[in-house]
């Protein structure tokens, strides 16, 4: 797997002057940014679970199999100005092309100013919350008020980014895992147990692997950032006994950067989601999720939405 | 605990449905609360069918209506603070994701004569409920109950109109 | 062909071609170390006149850069041997860049104990953007290489108002990291 082709590096227009030509990509996969064609569905696992109460009922109004509805599409698609939206330039505050819904102007007094809808082809500043970043050599703090950190281009794609969890063995068997969804749209686990150390599971350049250096680690290889979509960072107890939660999962930057995401929690079972990792444009959106599920570690997965993962048992994917 | 999916409940003239603001659950703190961790459970169980930059935004939205909901611990929520925080978890945002999830995956980055594709403008519109949330939680913060009313209203007139309907 | 440059010579690119508009930096690194040229990044440090990133964003590499406007046929055709090339349009570089310096290094954090000293060729040329004949080669920076992991090829660079172009070929035991610091950038 090769991964520097410039076609499907995150666009940038600032610098129209300058473009890269490689020939290095490998033939990889049309690209599908957001919509990956789910993999074919291997026969019906050995086991079958009954649905996660996490999870949306079957057939409920967000069941994506039903037709999309004409209605549907024209909420969605406005008479907005042709500019395309900012949203894959550099940086915020992104300058949004005009609003998508074609509304009558409200009375000018009761206009807000941060919100007016602007004329056709006026651009807006959207008024995004700041994005918290991270300087080389620091430690931050990943707690309820300021859950989430956004890194860089350059820290997103330089060295690897380790994941560990740095707990005590008063806790318990604690082991660390991730579900993961790749750009190609190959979407598993890795863990140490269970013989899941690396994603994708083949091939002789994993974008994550498992690993144990004082604690149990994911490493993420940044060199290969643009395979990767998503990640959901989990603790559970191997033997699936109530864990006396504590201690902290660290991440880390090429750049020494250190996130910290404290731990402290009752005791309790379950599978503990401690942060989530999205790619967007090319930027690693980390988030201390903080959210404990009662139940296995497909229970966890399919509350982050890793629906497309075949599995064996609840805690053991097909791949 | 799907109440807040009653836009896309087939039968559109049932009327007899509670307004968003008399919603199960109420508007005290903890209410509002919870009615925040069902919708950022929805938009966690379907981050596999959003782009993830929606996910990642409408969770910034969901932070956003969760500190005007901690403004609470100073001073008691201004109502109009209360319906801009409801009808964005009831309403607008559930049915703006359900909208996007409605159209075929092979037309959403399609774009459409106006020049957007659904993507792009499911982004726009979940950029619009987080200006105009960022503003209602500045209008908390500073007790400027005219612009918690603007915003209140601004809404509404974005997201009620019959289009977005399904 | 002029004979190939050694470092730290330079050529007055716009002097000695007053109708050059634009240029193709050609970078070539081979080896036969397959996890080596797996983790080769080769990247662009778009600086001010002090050698300076003119921020972050200014680091253009793989994950934060431009494609260029060539159908696949004629890109296959326009790259040839390179590794990777850089497109120039001269007359539209910003003035706050002053020099277009064009690195590699080894991404390290996964795989150890890889050094350029493993590359056989490491060269860096310069073409013309119309036509893509080439203008002039560096010599074979390899064979300088042991135990670093951070390259400077060459750069573009603004003088008297036209570009000269100059083979560096220094090597970075630091690597990554050590270029870094000198270019000013955070990681």
């Amino acid at each position: 797997m090769i991964h520097h082709d410039p076609a499907t590096a995150p666009a940038r227009t600032d610098l129209p002057w300058l473009r890269h030509r490689t020939l290095r990509a490998a033939p990889a996969a049309p690209t599908a940014p957001t919509a990956p064609t789910a993999p074919t569905a291997p026969t019906a696992p050995a086991v079958v679970t009954p649905p996660d109460p996490l999870a949306p009922p079957a057939g409920s109004s967000l069941d994506l199999s039903a037709p999309p509805t004409p209605a549907a599409s024209t909420s969605l698609d406005l008479g907005a100005p042709a500019a395309p939206p900012a949203g894959s330039s550099l940086d915020l505050p992104t300058i949004s092309a005009g609003s998508s819904l074609d509304l009558p102007p409200l009375p000018a007094a009761g206009r807000p100013a941060a919100a007016s809808a602007p004329a056709p082809g006026e651009a807006t500043l959207v008024n995004r919350p700041p994005v918290l970043r991270v300087v080389s050599g620091t430690t931050s703090l990943l707690t309820g008020p300021s859950p989430t950190v956004t890194l860089t281009r350059v820290q997103s794609g330089v060295g690897a980014l380790s994941v560990q969890a740095a707990c005590a063995d008063t806790v318990g068997d604690v082991r660390i895992g991730c579900a993961y969804e790749l750009r190609d749209g190959t979407t598993s686990l890795v863990q140490r147990a269970g013989s899941l150390p690396t994603a994708p599971h083949t091939g002789g350049r994993p974008v994550i692997r498992a690993g144990r250096e004082r604690f149990e680690t994911l490493t993420v290889d940044l060199v290969q950032v643009r395979e990767l979509r998503r990640m959901a960072v989990y603790l559970y107890s191997e033997s699936h006994e109530p864990l006396t939660w504590g201690g902290t999962a660290t991440i880390e930057t090429f750049g020494r950067s250190r996130i910290q995401i404290p731990l402290d929690r009752p005791r309790s079972r379950g599978v503990l989601v401690a942060l989530t990792v999205y790619n967007v444009a090319g930027e690693l959106v980390l988030r201390n999720e903080n959210l404990l599920v009662p139940g296995s570690i497909r229970a966890a997965a399919l509350a982050f939405g890793y629906d497309r993962i075949t599995w064996v048992d609840d805690n053991t994917p097909l791949t | 605990m799907m109440a807040w999916f009653r836009r896309a409940v087939p039968d559109r003239s049932d009327r007899s449905r509670p307004a968003p603001t008399g919603a199960p659950g109420g508007d005290t703190p903890p209410a509002l609360h919870t009615s925040l961790s069902d919708v950022v459970a929805v938009i966690n169980a379907r981050a596999g069918h959003l782009p993830v930059e929606a996910v990642v935004r409408s969770r910034r939205l969901t932070d956003t209506l969760g500190e005007i909901v901690d403004t609470s611990t100073v001073r008691p929520l201004d109502v109009y603070a209360v319906i801009a925080v409801r009808s964005t978890l009831d309403d607008y945002l559930p049915t703006t994701l359900q909208s996007y999830l409605a159209v075929d995956p092979e037309r959403r980055e399609v774009r459409s004569g106006s020049g957007l594709s659904p993507t792009d403008s499911l982004l726009q519109q979940i950029d619009i409920l987080q200006t105009s949330a960022s503003a209602t939680l500045l209008a908390a913060r500073e007790q400027d109950a005219n612009a918690l009313m603007t915003q209140g209203s601004f809404l509404e007139t974005k997201f009620s109109r019959s289009d977005l309907d399904l | 062909m002029a004979a190939p440059l050694k470092r730290g010579a330079n050529v007055a690119l716009t002097r000695e071609i007053p109708s050059l508009t634009g240029v193709v930096v050609g970078v070539l690194l081979s080896s036969a170390e397959r996890v080596l040229t797996d983790n080769l990044v080769v990247a662009t440090i778009l600086c001010d006149a002090h050698s300076r990133a003119l921020s972050d964003e200014h680091f253009v590499f793989f994950n934060q850069l431009s494609p260029p406007d060539l159908s696949v046929t004629r890109l296959h055709t326009a790259v040839g041997h390179d590794t990777e090339q850089i497109e120039v349009d001269l007359a539209l570089v910003p003035p706050e860049v002053v020099r277009v310096v064009v690195v590699a290094y080894v991404n390290e954090g996964v795989v150890a104990h890889r050094s350029l000293g493993q590359l056989r060729e490491a060269s860096i040329r310069v073409l013309d953007l119309r036509g893509n004949a080439e203008l002039v080669r560096s010599e074979n920076l390899a064979p300088g290489l042991s135990t670093e992991t951070g390259l400077v090829l060459g750069e573009l660079y603004r003088h008297e108002g036209g570009w000269k172009f100059k083979v560096i070929g220094q090597g970075y035991a630091g690597g990554l990291r050590a270029m870094a610091t000198d270019f000013g950038l955070s990681l």
